[in-house]
């Protein structure tokens, strides 16, 4: 099974058997996410200065400008949901954090930070 | 009107031949009645009732009569002048079928309908009777370009905006137009009517588009054409652009025009030249994509003659599989569906 797998991923060749086994190229190292677009990564890093600042607009139009060129982008909608709690914008902030989610996929981590921004903001709100 | 679906930001607007008119701009001020553009609507009401309509279910597209009170009898007449019997429900809006429309709106309630076009960014209020459900209703075609954004952006509701700041002359900010979403559907059911108007496209009355687009986009839309065909609408999407087409004369004589004949390749022109992302639907958690052998709308694999792939909402596709079900077949599916969760097992732990 893991042998079917690692063919699946295309990343490493089976060693073959016999006296002189031969090398096996190494797997790529397990990435935690997708890597950003320079642009993409760099609008991220520019919002994360801002929001710890207190330049919360600045930050919001960085992430926009970001979505721009990465629409589908869960961390990305999930960075404006935090700008938004942060502004008290608590309803654009649940639903931020929903519209990431939509972009999750399978990634549980993503998802419980979501949902972690979702409690805070209708906490906030009752 | 041309909008990017997930911002809702304007990103074309052509009100006339005149493109520096000051004057009327029919893009944002001409309501016109919308026919099938509000079909939509209707099916996305229904499909959000899993347990009653899936895009098999079939509708009886029979001679439909409504009776109220005061009002003579409303006898809606299909576009080619037949009736088409029963027809699986995502066929019925392919086809743009005005009978097995018109009876499955008024069995959920035109006030459902009513209700789902407002929550999906419609203001205008409408005319709470059957002949609204096949679009005796006007809008503009920014009202239908908001109607549609909700769909396209998979039910997360943002309201159009053509400004996103204004500022003094030195840069420094005014007055923002931020970025603003709502969830106006859960996922589910827009998956479903994304996958009904990917239909009207692949196998509908928008087949058209074959020779603009190539079907690995898998544009979804709808045609609408209205009364002594006056207008021709075709409202559609892709993975990237969302755009709106209305033609017609201001003085609203019949222009002789149809959604498919005249509208769609106006469409199909400006999308093939803007170079369109395919659609993809993010997958939803509620949804399972099923194989359905048409004979007989069962459980069917990928090897049934003419079986279709579709989704269903979780627990509403048919149980019972079809005798076209091969133990070959059914192995092979077994098979694939292995080789899928192996690989997004692979990909959630190391990565894309």
């Amino acid at each position: 099974m893991i042998l079917l797998l690692l063919n699946l991923g295309g990343c490493a060749s089976v060693p073959e058997q016999g006296p002189a086994p031969a090398p096996v190229e190494p797997a790529p190292p397990p990435s935690v996410g997708p890597r950003e677009n320079i642009a993409v990564a760099g609008l991220m890093e520019s919002a994360r200065t801002d929001a710890g600042a207190g330049r919360l607009p600045a930050a919001a139009a960085s992430l926009e400008r970001a979505l721009r060129i990465e629409p589908r982008n869960p961390r990305l909608w999930q960075q404006l949901a935090r700008v938004r709690l942060q502004q008290a914008d608590y309803a654009q902030a649940e639903s931020l954090a929903a519209r990431s989610n939509s972009f999750a996929g399978g990634d549980a981590a993503l998802r419980a930070e979501n949902q972690r921004i979702i409690d805070e903001a209708r906490a906030a709100r009752r | 009107m041309i909008t990017d679906p997930s911002s809702g930001e304007v990103q074309a607007l052509v009100g006339g031949k005149d493109a520096r008119f000051r004057g009327f701009n029919r893009a944002l001020d001409a309501a016109r009645p919308i026919g099938s553009l509000l079909k939509p609507a209707v099916y996305l009401t229904a499909l959000a009732e899993p347990a009653r309509y899936t895009l098999i279910t079939p509708l009886d597209d029979g001679p439909f009569v409504w009776k109220s009170r005061g009002a003579p009898d409303w006898e809606p007449q299909n576009y080619d002048k037949k009736f088409h019997g029963r027809v699986p429900l995502r066929v019925a809006l392919a086809q743009s079928y005005n009978a097995a429309t018109a009876r499955l709106g008024t069995e959920i309630g035109v006030e459902r309908v009513l209700d789902t076009v407002k929550k999906l960014g419609v203001e205008r209020e409408l005319s709470p009777f059957a002949s609204t459900l096949l679009g005796a209703a006007e809008m503009s075609p920014l009202e239908v370009a908001q109607m549609y954004q909700t769909i396209a952006a998979g039910g997360f509701r943002s309201p159009l905006r053509a400004i996103r700041e204004v500022t003094t002359q030195e840069g420094r900010p005014l007055q923002r137009y931020p970025l603003k979403v709502e969830q106006a559907f859960p996922p589910e059911p827009m998956v479903l009517i994304t996958a009904a108007m990917q239909g009207v496209v692949r196998e509908g009355t928008a087949q058209g588009l074959k020779g603009f687009l190539a079907p690995e986009i898998g544009a979804a839309g709808k045609t609408g054409t209205t009364d002594e065909q006056r207008d021709a609408w075709f409202a559609g999407f892709t993975g990237d652009r969302l755009a709106v087409v209305w033609l017609g004369y201001d003085d609203n004589r019949a222009a002789r025009l149809s959604g498919a004949s005249a509208a769609l390749p106006v469409w199909g022109d400006i999308m093939a030249a803007l170079l369109p992302l395919p659609l993809e639907l993010p997958p939803a958690e509620g949804i399972e994509q099923v194989w359905i052998d048409p004979q007989n709308n069962l459980r069917g694999d990928s090897q049934c003659a003419g079986a279709v792939q579709l989704p269903f909402a979780q627990g509403s596709a048919p149980q019972d599989r079809s005798p076209c079900v091969s133990v070959a077949g059914a192995v092979a599916d077994t098979v694939d569906t292995t080789v899928k969760k192996a690989k997004s097992w692979w990909e959630r732990i190391f990565g894309r």
